[in-house]
């Protein structure tokens, strides 16, 4: 039986469709005084209902014979068939307005392409149930995922880890950096204050803001004074990541449901969103000054997809699987998740004993073109920098090699490394994608090489499973032994089916 | 030139080699020319705004130096380029494909025969005169998601395709 969209649904297509534009647009229609703009966007805002409108309507989709037959599209149709077993990530997003009407916002994600396979957009809740009760192949029921009795809680987080989470966080900085753009904007356009309510409030924090800045440049001179500012900075940061932490991850809850790992949370918008163990490409644990200092880790994994960083679509799905957890704890949902040693059991062994060396070596050959041209072009008292940053350099590589380690344990592979910041990453070995050994002219002398290791949906700025300063015979050694161990992996069926229900 | 280097990569254990032969692949002896007359070109385009400021700035020496330095230049690439074929190394096992090149910063790379997603064959308008095309295999990994395997004759990039896919089964992620 063909089903339809739920009859709301145009007007989630029309908000997400201008997604891209709302900020510039409100920007204009609330501070900026252009009638051209508002006429344009007005225009715009016409032609995208109307597309919505017949776009939600004309779209059907079916439970077909394993697969789901996805059938949208006016002019140009498309017929999608996808089968479950392609379905791995499924994410849900409820907004406030979603909540409002009781409905949600389903997303079927494969492991390629460059777009999820399915989007729904918006189906009921009971009906996204539904859906997925079907697509984990499991009888229909009517209890919803989150309420559903598979649901084996693994981690919840009440109000004193959120704010915990905001202390050893900085997320706060997205907010401040939001002000900081709607003040500069609003002084940027100046004129006509008159009238306008909103105009008038942001301009008045614009010029107290200026004020206190301006004030305090003239008035405090003292190093004291600048430091308290500091610190009232930080504290202010500190207050606006603890209310970030509240919103992104109210009532965040970890789930294990079958062979599959589910979160959920937020609190305007809120975020489901789960994949099927076994699609979990990477962990990645990490433990700020902060964080240790009260004890608590954060554990981030990697799915596999075709998408890239930045996509907006990126943080709805699976991605946090404890933002904050006692070390234990976090070790628990390791050794669940990849059914590997965990972090504390694993044989951790070091790296080449003059790691350190080289690692300093390089930011003080980094270090040199930048301070040769400061000192050329301003100074040549900045050539003093230079000792300063290879010092620094030295210390920063000495407590970053003190706990640099990588340990292989059956089928996982780990690796740490750090100094204010310590992280931690494991994969399983079946799950690499490519292996390669470098070696830098640097590395050459010192006779290491670096041992990198491809996952698949691996973030570009995210702790790379890439262990270097090795000795060089040794990372060849493990290379080969890694070689080895995917062939036998891929061998042995057992493995593919690793995820234990 | 192509003199062994003490500390390049011992070869892998023999352990790791398949039974079967590995099947070996070079780079094309005709890469040498066409990039030769690559290096050439780039350098000439990007030296020829130098001639023309030298020129009217300073004079007939100073053109005369450009010259020498982009010759120079040119010379030092092409060496760069020999050595470069001469290490590079391609090679398929049972189990996948290694690959093992770079001069200055060696890289010997491994991608398991089911990582591969699809693989495309490129040769520009040059390189077929030459008979020389990349071969491209693309996995789902995000770092070295595209791996480029340069100057190699066509028909050896094709044969290499058509072996690294011969095997492939299950879905790589």
């Amino acid at each position: 039986m063909e089903r339809r969209l739920h009859p709301l649904s145009w007007l989630f297509v029309l908000l997400t469709q201008i997604r891209p534009f709302v900020v510039p647009l409100l920007a204009f229609l609330v501070l900026g005084r252009g009638a051209s703009w508002e006429l344009w966007g007005a225009l715009g805002a016409v032609g995208f209902a109307a597309h919505a409108f017949v776009y939600s309507i004309a779209f059907r989709y079916r439970i077909g014979d394993g697969e789901l037959v996805v059938r949208e599209g006016v002019l140009w149709r498309t017929v999608r068939h996808v089968p479950f077993s392609r379905a791995q990530n499924i994410v849900q997003n409820r907004n406030v307005l979603h909540r409002l009407f009781g409905v949600t916002e389903l997303r079927l994600e494969s492991a390629g392409g460059s777009k999820p396979e399915a989007v729904m957009n918006v189906i009921t809740n009971e009906e996204a149930a539904r859906l997925i009760a079907i697509l984990r192949g499991e009888a229909v029921t009517t209890a919803s995922v989150e309420e559903g009795e598979a649901a084996d809680t693994r981690l919840a987080l009440g109000p004193g880890e959120l704010l915990r989470l905001g202390l050893i966080t900085n997320r706060g900085w997205v907010l401040v950096g939001a002000l900081m753009a709607v003040l500069w904007q609003s002084e940027e356009l100046g004129e006509p204050w008159s009238r306008d309510g909103v105009r008038q409030g942001v301009r008045a924090g614009a010029k107290a803001l200026s004020q206190i800045t301006d004030g305090l440049s003239v008035r405090v001179q003292d190093p004291l004074s600048w430091l308290l500012f500091a610190l009232a900075f930080v504290l202010l940061v500190k207050v606006l990541s603890i209310a970030m932490a509240f919103i992104t991850f109210h009532r965040f809850r970890l789930m294990r449901v079958g062979d599959r790992i589910a979160t959920e949370g937020g609190l305007f918008t809120l975020r489901l969103a789960s994949a099927r163990l076994e699609k979990i490409q990477r962990l990645i644990v990490s433990e700020g000054w902060w964080a240790r200092r009260i004890g608590r880790r954060t554990l981030e994994c990697e799915i596999a997809t075709g998408r890239q960083d930045g996509d907006p679509d990126e943080r709805a799905r699976l991605r946090w699987l404890a933002p904050i957890a006692p070390p234990a704890d976090i070790d628990a949902l390791v050794r669940d998740v990849q059914s590997g040693a965990g972090l504390e059991q694993a044989r951790w062994r070091p790296l080449h004993p003059q790691a350190w060396k080289r690692m300093a070596r390089s930011t003080a050959l980094v270090a040199v073109a930048p301070t040769l041209g400061l000192s050329i072009s301003i100074s040549p008292w900045i050539l003093l920098a230079w000792p300063v940053a290879v010092l620094i350099g030295i210390v920063y590589a000495r407590g970053w090699a003190r706990f640099a380690r990588y340990a292989i344990d059956g089928d996982t592979l780990g690796y740490r490394a750090g100094w204010i910041t310590r992280r931690w990453t494991c994969a399983r070995i079946a799950d690499l994608q490519t292996i390669s050994v470098s070696c830098s002219p640097l590395d050459r002398r010192a006779g290491m090489a670096d041992l990198a290791l491809d996952t698949a949906g691996a973030g570009t700025t995210a702790f790379a499973l890439t262990i270097p300063y090795l000795p060089i015979e040794q990372a060849q050694h493990l290379a080969a032994e890694l070689r080895l161990a995917v062939a036998a992996r891929r061998a042995c069926p057992p493995i593919q089916g690793r995820a234990s229900t | 030139m192509t003199e062994p280097d003490p500390s390049s990569p011992a070869p892998i254990p023999a352990a790791t080699t398949p039974a079967s032969a590995p099947f070996e692949v070079r780079a094309h002896p005709g890469v040498l020319r066409l990039w030769y007359w690559q290096a050439i070109v780039v350098v000439a385009l990007m030296s020829l705004p130098a001639l023309l400021i030298s020129g009217l700035a300073f004079g007939i020496y100073a053109m005369v130096a450009v010259v020498l330095v982009a010759v120079l230049l040119v010379r030092a690439w092409h060496r760069y380029q020999v050595r470069y074929v001469g290490r590079f190394r391609c090679r398929l096992l049972d189990d996948g494909l290694l690959l093992d090149r770079g001069v200055y910063w060696h890289s010997e790379t491994f991608v398991p025969r089911e990582r591969v997603q699809h693989t495309e064959v490129d040769q520009g308008p040059f390189a077929r005169h030459f008979g020389i095309a990349t071969l491209k295999v693309h996995t789902a990994g995000s770092k070295v998601g595209e791996i480029d395997i340069d100057g190699l004759a066509h028909d050896d990039a094709v044969a290499l395709r058509d072996r690294l896919l011969d095997r492939q089964g299950r879905d790589a992620a």
